[in-house]
Parts: structure tokens; C-alpha cells; sequence
């Protein structure tokens, strides 16, 4: 160990560098030797010329040792360029080299004045300073940090494909991460490549493979990076997985899951020139070769469904024409398409996206077409499903909760037997809705495939009367179901309810919709009144106009917007002759000889919202009407009959208590749903609760617990307004329906859609979530490779040293106002016409303009599209459009031998290889180039119209041409500024990654250990990028080649006896390398420093109150040292 | 809701209809326009010539009037809404302190920032808002296609006015869809009507007009809306002297877009003002049922 000097014992040397005339130019060298000779402590001082050429070193090594020396101060320039120079000198010596310090005398000295007294002066001082900080200096050994041999590239187009293979080709570990499902980035989109026309992909592609082959490298496609900690050599990444839902070991690219993908999206690979599957590879020379499926989120029309029903998935379906597929997925969920088809109220279609672009996809009038277009075809039933339970379960009630809760369990293999009190099943279908919305044979149509599952029917079977419950427990059954519905009538409450003529709504209907009784005869030509405003009231009117009423009105007590019934029924209501008298309550049924002749109303205002959250009608004093009539019907509301079940917990209002979970009653093995538990509900509703039931009696004789029921939270995929505004309005399919002469007979009203309606309509859908889900391609998959439930995963990598090689994107061309906002399809950008250009393209290679697939014979080209504008959009030149807009120019007329291309340029610039002999190629090739800019371009009857400047002639050019191609700038990432959040590296202005200095650490950042490659860092052509990425490796060799890394000793550390562990430094700690921890009494607290995490940036020194914190060579006593000498006199 | 009201010369002589339609449909949509008691010319052109204060007086003083009234001043007229807007940013200009206080000081009235120069379209959007109008359509102008012609001065210079995107614009497109009409799309929207440099060059006028108009008839538009009189004089009345020279160009009707507007809120006879017009529109809205024949 060296002995250790107390500070006035230390002889230093101070040598005064004059930097030729750069200090001693202005700082009178002479004078500072002498002023300094006798400072205290200085046993030597000496010039020269350069200190820091090899003679300047050797007269500091050699006084060092001749004088015995045990500090040095080099009065110079500035540490950050000399300061590792001297110390290894003076270390060479013996000495520590944290003895060795730089008085800077120049940056701040002898440069910024000319006065050389002055300059002198503080020349003087400042050395003093230093020599004051050598007196309090303690020998220092640097930190050794172990290095984690592992680099990771972020990002994979063709620098940081280049950068990974470089590193693993010198033989580390090397971890590539691509957002993409595939490697390659912007340069597989290329067609040919400048100046020399070499094919993009087949200069790229075996790259590609190299990286796929590699034994040192680890590809991470389609993963991001989440987050980074640690410090150079010891970075920490963690790296999320997103997951394609197809196993990438199983996968073998055969593209047998895209073909029966019905659904078709943008394909980004062809810029939006083509269309793709939900599952997808970018392109055929993928890599990694796998397909991907994208989901985003789920439908919202999956979402609203109560029964679930997959209706994204079934459209799609009918989109691609695959109409059976279509239907074997709605009946997954719902047996009922035929009757949903038709009276379904629809929620899918009021969550539906398209409403906010333009009328949402008819997913009702879709869902008819698929079950019609079956029994159209001809249909084979399926056979009864093989019963694998034992266990018997009696449903009681035939109606659409009774018939759905057998099916479900029927497919599962129960013996299920249907109670139903009516001769026929069908329940509130066949006795509530009339024929004209739902034909017998629709509903029939759904009974019979339900019942083919094996489901065994008795029917004029009342519970109460030909069996109770409890017989069907003592005949074996193990579970019950009960759907008896609610089919009770409330009453208004007001005088003149039993006059005859006056009917409840759901009496009314049976008796005609079963022909139980033939009420033509008391209707025909009479006055009807229907009291209500729910579905049953509109179908009850509609009802009493086909029997041949006079005059039907409908009278509801609140306005239209309140009213329950569907909005299209009430509509076709009016259409047909309907009258509906709003805010008007009845007070009395007016009757002459027992008979109605009419009601007493009272005129409503609106109140407040009630429960319901409709707004509550209040009656107007003295606002008495009268409505004469001769037929009154109450179609108020229902309520179940609960009557037969004495001993099941019921609802304050009369329903029966079931367990949500799984719609079990308050007694075991009793569960019920639909209407009896709901109140009057829909179809929909009472599938959602037959299914619900079915779930639940399976659980309970299977004697599994109680799954509470899930509560998921799904991802509703939606868009965002300027998504929405870029879709295109097309008109949604009208329902065809027969002519309001016709609607005197109980002829069905809609028609349905023809095949090619339904499947226009059907490819109006926006496919919100991508992927519907429709497991289409998992049946096509030989290799079994596809699981819809695979979820994300992430992974933390140990790596010593990071890429970023993030690249570029083009300016979105929709915000180019003057150019079209991207409205016009034949105006395109560079990126486009590249996919155009390329033999794997949209076009197979072939100039064909997007709009309508002609030739275009004229092309004008624009350049600095959105570069070089520093007033509206970015300010930068972004160095290839000059060079690839002569490649497009020169490429357009090799294929189109009579085409006109006119390049529109502010300047030429071609600095580069090969370059301008290029341009001057393109040239004498003929294309045109006016120097100028364009003010503004528009498409109108077919043509695009350039308006621009040609700034040589100073003349107004206007031009018609075909097709405009846009140089737009070449921006970051996205994800570029997200990455750089994360890792904590700089971005500039306009979001490029910045290098450490532009001139001599142009791959480097400010962090050790990240380096730069490709465009990420700036508009960049292919070649440089390359050039980068491969300097970017050498970089990461270079630290990769040394056996351990050195961390400067200058940190702060910790006083334990002053130490009071209040923790205060932690918190500014930037580099987490203070922690508190408990001392060997188990109680209080203290400061522990994680050393190789202090960078020396002193906050917790200032931070510290009591003085604990201190850092190496800095203390406060030195400082204040330092301080006293700079104020001498 | 009250607005302090800045008419300008032209609506009270050949923009009657510009004018009167404006008033009453604000009264059905529930706010007035109250005329400044006392107004003067609004200055006709910004002067751009920062040391010619003499043309700020004037728009100056119509601000003055208006903030003893309130806060904002709202305009239909496109030229004066640029001259108002931009004479009150002038004032308040970094820079501009001495000279503000030298105007105000002419003046001999206070004024200070709190102003907003409003189109009558930006009321309706911002302050009514098209759902509210929506409910308030009598009369649907369902079938109607209207091609909505901005004209330069409402939408430039647009950092100064942000009144809308002057490549896109679309605040009068949106009116016309929440009446029912359907607004017909065209890349003229705008460009220079030809505006005063009809005076002494009126061939070059004219060829501005009929670019106008000729893109706006192939885009299948059936009439042409605008909020500004030059535009629509220029627009409407050219439309004579484009038939002499082409006499295979088929006339097309420029409304003011209140007259629409009023016509959709159920305004009728007089106070419409459809005899005012060069190019006849009254066929075409008895064509789609929008008026009695």
C-alpha cells in the first residue's frame, strides 16, 4: 500500500501547457511560474509547448520521478479531452493517477478574453484551485465490473440484421427483437435497390435466412421491448412476446389457415395497396416463415350479444361465402337463427361500429339469410347426439329458454325431456309474435333442428295439474328447469276493465296467432285501441289491422323516445296505418250496455327519469280527452305466474330468486330462467338464460363447484376518429319487405336478403377486432399449430451491451393538405410505388395505378414531400428521395416504354457513390425534372391535376398526368420514442435518436453500452445504414473483448457514524444506487451504496443534511478548500 | 344566448338574404344577433403595410363598439370576419404595445384582449352544435347536393384565423350534412373566386369563376353554398358572361349558406330572398320539394 501523505506533506508538480498560442497566446505564461513558485505545496513548476505531445509527457514523467513527486496538476485544456492522457502518464510513473488533475485554463480562460492581464490572472487561480483539490486527494482504485457477453438488437430490418450477424459473428450470444411477425423492415418492401438496380429482397432475403440459421442468435419476432435496468455490461431487458396464437415449432407455413380466413384486412406489407388475412405472413420469404393471427380486442357486436353469439364471426363468414360455416357458428350459441333472424332486437347492431361511420352491418337480417339459405338448399338434420350421461333432466315450458337450455344440454349428452303444457312447443313464439313478423314454418324450422339433438318432447302436460315437480324428482328426473314464462296480464287499475270488447294483449294474440278463436268477425270494421307501447302493443295493432279494422290507434302514456317496442316495428306500424297517441294515460273504459264505446284519457308531461331511466309521465290536471272505440286492449305489461311454486324464493315483484352464477332456485336442483326470472324479456335474453341454465345443471350434476359466473372485462376494439373518417360511406342493404297493399293477410312483411345483398352487406363489416374468432382455421390447420387461447408472455435477458436500430417510417401522407390529404388513390408515396414496382407486389411489378388498374402514361413525381419545409412540416432533408425518385422515374419508363415521368425537385442532390452518374443516367433516359415546388395536387374526372412552379422560367406549371408519386419524408418510428422513454436515451426535435458527439461518436449514445444503427438516427440510405450497424458491432465487440469493465472511482459514498439513514437520498438518487437497509440492530436504518451504479453526479452529496454523503475527491472540506484558494488576493 | 352583431355594408344592400336568414335562424335556434348601435366600414381589405394605421382605425372602432356589449362579436360576411379577426390580433401582437396604445389613444375608448371575432358558423358549431340544430330541421334537405365554397378569406391566413384546415375545410360540409343535404366534395373549395380583381382585369376574374364552377358542376353538385358576398357575386353573376363565351355551360345556383339553413328551419317566402340571385334557384328547390311552385 502506498503511505498515505497528509495534504500539506505532498509535493506537486504543476506543469503549464501553452497549447502553442492557444493559451499562451493570451495568458502570460512567465508570470504564472513565477506567481506560483512558493504557493504552498508546489515543489515544481514547469512548461512546454504541448504538453500532451510525447516530449510534453516525458517531462512530466520525468520531473514526477525526479522531484519525487506525489501530485501533479497539468494547467491545459479541458479534462474531457486530456485528462485520461496525463493520468496515464503520472500513472506510468508509480503515482495514483487520481492525483493527476487538469487545471482548465483554456476553454474558460485563455479563449474568451484578449485581455491578458485578466487571463492571467485567472489563470493563476484556477491552477491555485487545483492544486488546493490535489493537496485533499486520496489515491483511488477503479470499480471492476463483471460484463454480461450478450448483446441485444432492437430491431431487425436491415441494419440491425446487419449489427446481430456482425456480433455473432465474432462469437457472442446475440438477442434480436423485431416488432414485426417478420425481420426484414422497410427493405424487403423495396423492388430494386440505387444506383445499381440490385433486387432488394434478393440482396436481403439471404441475410435473412443467415439470421434464422445462426447458432448465436436468438430471434424475438413480433415481441417488444418493456422495460431496461442495470448499467453497461449488466443491462436487464425485459422483452414481451406478444403471442401469434399459432405455435411457432408446429407451424409450417403453409398458408392452409389463410385461405379459409374469411376475414380480409389492409395488408401494411403492400402499404395499403392490397389486402390480407386476420391471419397472415407479410410476405413468402418471411422469416421467421409463421403465420400470425392479429386480434384486436373483441367485435363490440360480440360484446352486446346477451346469448354471446359470435356476430363479427358469422358476417365474416357470409362476407367470404361461406354460408353453412356461418351458421354452424351462430348455433353455437343460439339455436334460434331463424326466429332471431326476424325479431331479434338486435343490441349487436346498436353497438355496432360502422354507426359511427355511417348505419351498422344488418347483422339481424344476415343472421336470416344464413338459416333461410339452408332450408333453400335443402337441409339434413343432424342425428341425436350419442347420450353419454345419465343423469335426467326435466325442462318445464317449451319455449325459447326451455327449447335452448335442452339443446345445451342435450350436445352434451343428457337425456332431456321438455314439459310443455300446449299441444305444440314454441312457447311466447308461436302464441306471442304474430305470423306476419315470424311464420310457423321459421319457428318449426328452429324446433326441429333443436329437437333432432335428441330431445324428448311432452307436450299438453300442465305442471300443477297432470304433474308436480316433486313426481318428476320420484321418477328419476335429477334436475329441473323451469321456463314457464310470464304470461299473466296486469291490469291497468281503472273503471271499465270487464266491459266486454276490452282484451289483455297476450289473449289477443293467442287467440289469433293459434286460431283458437276467430276474432274477424268482432274486429272487422271496428274502432281498436291498443293501451301501451311495448312490442306486444305494436304487434297487437298491427294484428287488429290485418283482421280488418277501421281504425287502430295505439295510446301510450310517454313520447316516442321512450317507447320500448323496436324502433322498425313501430315504424312499420305507422307506415300501415297505425295512429300512436303519445303522452296520454287512460282513466276509464267508457261502456254502454256492457259494451266498450270508448276511453277516458288524461294528456302526460314528461317528469323526471324513473328507475328505468325513462323519464316519468305526469298527468295534467283537467286535460281529460276522450277516444272513442269499440275494441280496447291491454297490453300494459306481464308478470310471471309463480303460483305453482309456493316453496321457491320469489322477487319483491314476484319473479323467482335464482342464483346469477348458475340459475339455480332457492332449492337444490330446481333452477329456472327466461321470463320467470326476467319479466317480460327477448328472445335473445331467454337463449342467453336457457344456455346460462345448461351450464348451470351441468356443474351441479357433474358436482363440480360453483364457477362464479365470469365477469369478463373484454377489450371492446374500436377506432379511432380519424380511422372512422377513412373508411368509406356505403349505403346499408335495405330489408326487402312486401307492399303496405299486401299487408291486409298475415303474409310474412320481410322478404330477406338475396345471396348477393347478404354478402355485399356482409363486406361492409370494418372487422373491428381483426381475428373473428370463427376457428376456421384452426379446423384447416393439418398441423394443428393454431391455439386461439395462448396469451402474451415476457422474458428478462441479462445482456452487456444494446443495438437500436428502430428505423423509419414514411410521413403519413394524410397530412399533406395541399397534396390531397391522402383522399386521392392514385396519389401515392414512395413506399407505394416501391410495392408497385416490385415483382412480389400488388401488381406483380406491373405500373398499374391504384384507382382503376390502367397504365398510367404520365407520371409526375414529387420531391420533398414534407422535407426541407420547416414552416408546416419537417425541416430536415431526407437524403434518398433524390435518388430513388430517379430510380422510380428510371424504373416507370424501362416498363412503360411510352410513358412521361416529370420529377418536380428543389434541388438535386446525389451525394453518394455511383450517385450522380445515376441521376445523370435518368436523364439522358428522359425524364423530366422542373425545378419547383408543388402547391397543389387534385384528382377530378379520372385525372390527376398537378399545380406547381417551374422557379427556372419563373413560369406557373399546371399538369394533367395519371398518377403522382410523393418523395414523402422519411419520420421515426412510433415506437421509437416509446423505446427511448424506456431505455432513457435522448431523442432530437423531431424524434431521431441522437448519437454522443455528430463528428467522432456517431454510433455511440450518452448511455454506455447502447449504440446506434440505421435510420433511427436519421434519414439514412441502405449502405450507410449498413455501414453503421456493423460499426454499432464493432463497438459492442470492442466491449465485449475486454475481460472486465472499469468504473471511474469518483462516486459518492456513505458515512455511517454521520449517517442518520433519513432516506433523502435515495429519492434523487438517479441511478439507483443508494438503498436503505436496516443495521445489525434490526431497527434503524442506513445508507448502502451500490458502487458500481454511482456515476458521481454529487445530488445526494447536496441533498444529504448531515454531511454523511460524500463523494471521492469532492468533499465538502476540499471544496471549501478549493473555494478559499480561488478568492486569494 | 346574445351576440354582439357586425353586419357590414354589404348585408344591409345586395346580401339582404345573407343577413336576414342569419337573424331569424338564430332566433329559432335560440340565440340573437344584436346589432352594434353604431358601425362603421370594417376596412373591406386587411392592410398588411404595418405602418398604415389609419386603415386600423376603423375595423378597430367596430371592436371598440362591440366590447362595451360583451366579449365576443360575431360576423357573416367573410371579408370583414378576415379584417375584424385579424385588426384585433394585430393590436395585441408582440411587439405591437406602442402602436396599440397609440390607436386606442386616437380612439379615446378602452379595449382590451378579452375579444373573440366569431364567424356565424363557428357559433353554430361550437356554441350550438349540429346535434341541437339537427332536432331544430323542419324542412330535411334530404336529396339536396350542395357544394360548400369557402372562398379564401374565411380560411387564410389560416395560422392567424384557425377557422378551419384551408385545404380541407369543413365546417359548412357539416352544416349542410346536419340539414340532411348531402355536401358534395370538389378541390376548389379554397381557391380565389376572382374577388376584386374583377374591377380591372376581368378576364382573369372570370377564368378564376369558372375553374370554380366548372369542378364544382362535374363533382354532380346541384347549387353551390357560400358565406362571402364577393364570392357569391362573382360566383353567381360571372356565371351570365361564362355562357355568352361557353354557351354549352349549364347554370348552376349560389346560395348564401343561411338562406339554406334558414329554409331547413322552415323560413319561408320574403324573408328567403330567392328572387335575389342571378342564376334562378327557385326550380331547382321546387324540383327536390323544398319550396311551393
Amino acid at each position: 500500500m502506498v503511505e498515505k501523505k497528509t495534504k500539506n506533506q505532498k509535493r506537486i508538480g504543476v506543469f503549464v501547457c501553452h497549447c502553442g498560442i492557444n493559451i499562451a497566446g493570451t495568458v502570460k505564461i512567465d508570470e504564472v511560474l513565477r506567481r506560483l513558485k512558493d504557493y504552498p505545496s508546489i515543489a515544481v513548476v514547469k512548461d512546454h509547448q504541448y504538453c500532451c505531445s510525447d516530449p510534453g509527457q516525458n517531462l512530466i514523467k520525468e520531473t514526477i520521478v525526479k522531484e519525487k513527486l506525489d501530485g501533479v496538476v497539468v494547467a491545459c485544456c479541458s479534462p474531457t479531452l486530456h485528462e485520461p492522457t496525463f493520468r496515464k502518464a503520472a500513472a506510468s510513473t508509480g503515482i495514483n493517477p487520481y492525483l493527476c488533475e487538469i487545471a482548465n485554463i483554456r476553454e474558460q480562460c485563455s479563449w474568451v478574453t484578449e485581455d491578458k492581464d485578466k487571463a492571467t490572472e485567472k489563470a493563476v487561480k484556477i491552477i491555485k484551485t487545483m492544486v488546493k483539490k490535489v493537496q485533499y486527494d486520496e489515491p483511488l482504485t477503479p470499480i471492476s465490473v463483471p460484463i454480461t457477453k450478450r448483446a441485444m438488437v432492437i430491431g431487425a430490418g436491415v441494419a440491425g440484421i446487419q449489427a446481430a450477424l456482425d456480433i455473432a459473428n465474432a462469437g457472442y450470444e446475440t438477442i434480436l427483437v423485431e416488432k414485426n411477425p417478420s425481420i426484414g423492415g422497410h427493405m424487403a418492401q423495396l423492388s430494386e435497390t440505387f444506383p445499381t438496380l440490385d433486387c432488394s429482397q434478393c440482396i436481403l432475403t439471404p441475410k435473412m435466412v443467415e439470421v434464422k440459421q445462426h447458432p448465436n442468435i436468438k430471434l424475438f419476432s413480433y415481441s417488444e421491448v418493456k422495460g431496461v435496468s442495470g448499467y453497461v455490461g449488466n443491462f436487464k431487458v425485459k422483452v414481451k412476446k406478444k403471442t401469434r396464437y399459432i405455435l411457432p415449432t408446429k407451424c409450417n407455413g403453409c398458408g392452409d389457415c389463410a385461405i379459409a380466413c374469411p376475414v380480409s384486412v389492409i395488408n401494411e406489407f403492400d402499404a395499403g395497396l392490397s389486402k390480407r388475412k386476420a391471419v397472415y405472413r407479410p410476405f413468402p420469404q418471411a422469416v421467421p416463415n409463421i403465420f400470425t393471427i392479429e386480434k384486436k380486442g373483441i367485435s363490440p357486436c360480440r360484446v352486446a350479444c346477451p346469448a354471446g353469439v359470435n356476430a363479427h364471426g358469422y358476417v365474416a363468414l357470409i362476407a367470404a361465402g361461406k354460408y353453412q360455416e356461418a351458421l354452424d357458428l351462430e348455433r353455437q350459441a343460439n339455436p334460434f337463427a331463424s326466429v332471431c333472424g326476424r325479431v331479434c332486437n338486435h343490441p349487436c347492431e346498436s353497438n355496432c361500429n360502422r354507426n359511427q361511420v355511417d348505419k351498422p352491418i344488418a347483422i339481424c337480417s344476415l343472421k336470416r339469410f344464413i338459416a333461410d339459405y339452408e332450408l333453400k338448399k335443402g337441409r339434413q338434420l343432424p342425428p341425436p347426439v350419442e347420450k353419454v350421461k345419465f343423469d335426467k333432466v326435466a325442462i318445464i315450458g317449451g319455449g325459447p329458454a326451455g327449447l335452448a337450455c335442452a339443446y345445451f344440454l342435450a350436445k352434451k349428452g343428457y337425456p332431456v325431456t321438455i314439459f310443455e303444457a300446449l299441444p305444440e312447443l314454441g312457447g311466447m313464439l308461436i302464441t306471442g309474435i304474430p305470423e306476419f313478423r315470424l311464420p310457423r314454418p321459421a319457428i318449426k324450422a328452429d324446433i326441429d333442428y333443436i329437437l333432432a339433438h335428441g330431445i324428448d318432447v311432452k307436450t299438453n302436460q300442465t305442471l300443477g295439474k297432470d304433474f308436480t315437480i316433486e313426481d318428476l324428482f320420484n321418477r328419476g328426473y335429477k334436475a329441473v328447469f323451469l321456463a314457464t314464462g310470464a304470461s299473466k296480464g296486469l291490469k291497468l287499475g281503472v273503471p271499465g276493465e270487464n266491459l266486454s270488447g276490452v282484451y289483455q294483449v297476450l289473449d289477443f294474440l293467442r287467440f289469433v296467432n293459434l286460431k283458437t278463436k276467430d276474432l274477424t268477425t268482432e274486429v272487422n270494421g271496428k274502432r281498436v285501441a291498443v293501451i301501451g307501447g311495448g312490442n306486444a302493443a305494436v304487434d297487437a295493432a298491427r294484428t287488429a289491422l290485418r283482421l280488418g279494422a277501421k281504425e287502430v290507434s295505439i295510446i301510450y302514456r310517454r313520447s316516442r323516445r321512450e317507447m320500448p317496442a323496436n324502433e322498425w316495428e313501430i315504424e312499420e306500424a305507422e307506415k300501415e296505418g297505425v295512429k300512436i297517441v303519445y303522452l296520454s294515460g287512460p282513466t276509464k273504459i267508457l261502456g254502454k250496455d256492457n259494451k266498450v264505446i270508448g276511453i277516458e284519457c288524461q294528456k302526460m308531461e314528461l317528469g323526471p327519469p324513473d328507475a328505468t331511466g325513462r323519464r316519468m309521465p305526469i298527468p295534467i290536471p283537467k286535460s281529460e280527452f276522450t277516444v272513442e272505440t269499440d275494441i280496447v286492449i291491454l297490453a300494459v305489461s306481464q308478470a310471471p305466474d309463480t303460483s305453482l311454486f309456493p316453496d321457491l324464493e320469489k322477487t319483491r315483484w314476484g319473479a323467482i330468486v335464482v342464483n346469477p352464477d348458475n340459475m339455480m332456485t332457492s332449492q337444490e336442483g330446481i333452477f329456472a330462467g327466461g321470463d320467470l326470472v326476467s319479466g317480460p324479456a327477448t328472445v335473445i335474453e331467454a337463449v342467453a338464460a336457457g344456455r346460462k341454465a345448461a351450464e348451470g345443471i351441468e356443474m351441479y350434476l357433474e358436482g363440480e363447484e360453483l364457477k362464479p359466473a365470469e365477469k369478463p372485462n373484454p377489450e371492446i376494439a374500436q377506432f379511432t376518429p380519424e380511422e372512422y373518417a377513412l373508411f368509406k360511406k356505403e349505403p346499408r342493404a335495405e330489408m326487402p319487405k312486401i307492399p303496405l297493399t299486401e299487408r291486409k293477410s298475415f303474409k310474412e312483411v320481410e322478404l330477406g336478403f338475396s345471396e348477393e345483398e347478404a354478402k355485399r352487406e356482409a363486406q361492409r363489416c370494418l372487422n373491428c377486432s381483426v381475428c373473428c374468432e370463427c376457428m376456421e382455421c384452426v379446423k384447416a390447420c393439418e398441423a394443428e399449430a393454431i391455439d386461439h387461447n395462448l396469451k402474451d408472455e415476457s422474458e428478462e435477458f441479462e445482456i452487456g451491451s444494446l443495438v437500436l436500430a428502430t428505423g423509419y417510417e414514411v410521413l403519413d401522407k394524410k397530412i399533406l393538405g395541399p397534396y390531397g390529404n391522402g383522399k386521392y388513390p392514385d396519389v401515392i408515396d414512395g413506399l407505394q410505388f416501391e410495392r408497385i414496382l416490385s415483382a412480389s407486389g400488388p401488381t406483380s411489378g406491373e405500373v398499374r395505378r391504384p384507382s382503376d388498374g390502367k397504365v398510367p402514361k404520365r407520371v409526375v413525381f414529387v420531391q420533398c414531400a414534407g422535407s426541407r419545409d420547416p414552416e408546416n412540416y419537417m425541416p430536415y432533408c431526407s437524403k434518398v428521395c433524390c435518388m430513388y425518385t430517379a430510380k422510380h422515374a428510371l424504373l416507370y419508363k424501362h416498363r412503360v416504354h411510352d410513358g412521361e415521368a416529370i420529377i418536380f425537385y428543389i434541388d438535386v442532390r446525389t451525394g453518394g457513390k455511383g450517385f450522380e452518374e445515376f441521376y445523370k443516367r435518368a436523364t439522358d433516359e428522359g425524364v423530366i425534372y422542373i425545378r419547383g415546388k408543388v402547391s397543389k395536387i387534385f384528382e377530378q374526372n379520372g385525372k390527376v391535376t398537378v399545380w406547381g412552379a417551374d422557379t427556372l422560367t419563373g413560369k406557373k406549371v399546371e399538369l394533367d398526368c395519371d398518377m403522382v408519386v410523393l418523395a414523402t419524408a422519411m419520420v421515426p418510428t412510433p415506437q421509437t420514442k416509446t423505446l427511448a422513454t424506456i431505455l432513457k436515451t435522448a431523442l432530437d426535435e423531431q424524434g431521431w435518436l441522437v448519437e454522443a458527439h455528430p463528428k467522432l461518436r456517431p454510433v455511440e449514445t450518452m448511455t454506455a453500452g447502447f449504440y446506434l444503427a440505421g435510420a433511427g438516427q436519421g434519414p439514412k440510405d441502405i449502405p450507410e445504414a449498413v455501414a453503421q450497424a456493423s460499426a454499432a458491432a464493432s463497438k459492442v465487440v470492442a466491449l465485449f473483448s475486454q475481460k472486465e469493465l472499469q468504473h471511474a472511482p469518483i462516486i459518492a459514498g456513505v458515512d455511517d457514524d454521520l449517517c442518520s439513514g433519513c432516506g433523502l437520498c435515495v429519492g434523487v438518487c438517479p441511478y439507483q444506487a443508494r438503498e436503505l437497509e436496516l443495521k445489525e440492530d434490526g431497527k434503524t436504518k442506513k445508507i448502502k451504496v451500490v458502487e458500481v451504479l454511482c456515476e458521481g453526479c454529487g445530488a445526494c452529496s447536496a441533498a444529504c443534511p448531515s454531511g454523511a454523503a460524500q463523494q471521492k475527491n469532492l468533499t465538502d472540506e476540499q471544496i471549501q478548500a478549493m473555494v478559499k484558494a480561488g478568492l486569494e488576493e | 344566448m346574445r351576440y354582439p352583431y357586425y353586419p357590414g355594408c354589404t348585408l344591409y344592400t345586395k346580401a339582404k338574404n345573407l343577413d336576414r336568414c342569419a337573424r331569424q335562424s338564430a332566433q329559432i335556434l335560440g340565440f340573437e344577433l344584436q346589432e352594434l348601435e353604431t358601425w362603421n366600414c370594417c376596412g373591406a381589405i386587411y392592410s398588411t403595410v404595418t405602418d398604415d394605421l389609419a386603415a386600423q382605425v376603423g375595423p378597430i372602432r367596430n371592436l371598440v363598439q362591440a366590447r362595451k356589449m360583451g366579449n365576443s362579436l360575431v360576423t357573416l360576411c367573410a371579408a370583414c370576419y378576415n379584417v375584424l379577426l385579424r385588426s384585433h390580433n394585430f393590436l395585441f401582437a408582440p411587439g405591437n404595445e406602442k402602436t396599440r396604445k397609440r390607436l386606442l389613444e386616437f380612439l379615446e375608448e378602452p379595449y382590451d384582449e378579452n375579444m373573440k371575432v366569431l364567424h356565424y358558423l363557428e357559433v353554430l358549431k361550437n356554441d350550438i352544435g349540429w346535434d341541437k340544430i339537427k332536432v331544430k330541421v323542419k324542412k330535411n334537405l334530404k336529396g339536396l347536393k350542395v357544394a360548400p365554397y369557402y372562398g379564401c378569406l374565411l380560411l387564410r391566413p389560416a395560422e392567424e384565423l384557425k377557422f378551419d384546415d384551408p385545404d380541407n375545410p369543413k365546417v359548412m360540409d357539416e352544416l349542410m350534412a346536419t340539414l340532411g343535404a348531402e355536401p358534395i366534395d370538389f378541390p376548389f373549395k379554397g381557391e380565389c373566386c376572382g374577388g376584386y380583381i374583377l374591377v380591372n382585369a376581368p378576364d382573369i376574374a372570370l377564368k378564376c369563376s369558372k375553374t370554380i364552377l366548372d369542378s364544382i358542376i362535374a363533382a354532380g353538385a346541384e347549387c353551390v353554398i357560400t358565406s362571402c358576398p364577393l364570392c357569391q357575386y362573382n360566383i353567381d353573376n360571372q356565371q351570365k358572361l361564362i355562357r355568352e363565351k361557353s354557351p354549352g355551360f349549364k347554370k348552376i345556383p349560389v346560395f348564401y349558406f343561411t338562406q339554406l339553413l334558414g329554409l331547413a328551419l322552415g323560413l319561408e317566402g320574403e324573408i328567403l330572398a330567392l328572387d335575389n340571385h342571378y342564376v334562378d334557384p327557385k326550380p331547382l328547390l321546387i324540383q327536390k320539394g323544398l319550396i311551393n311552385g
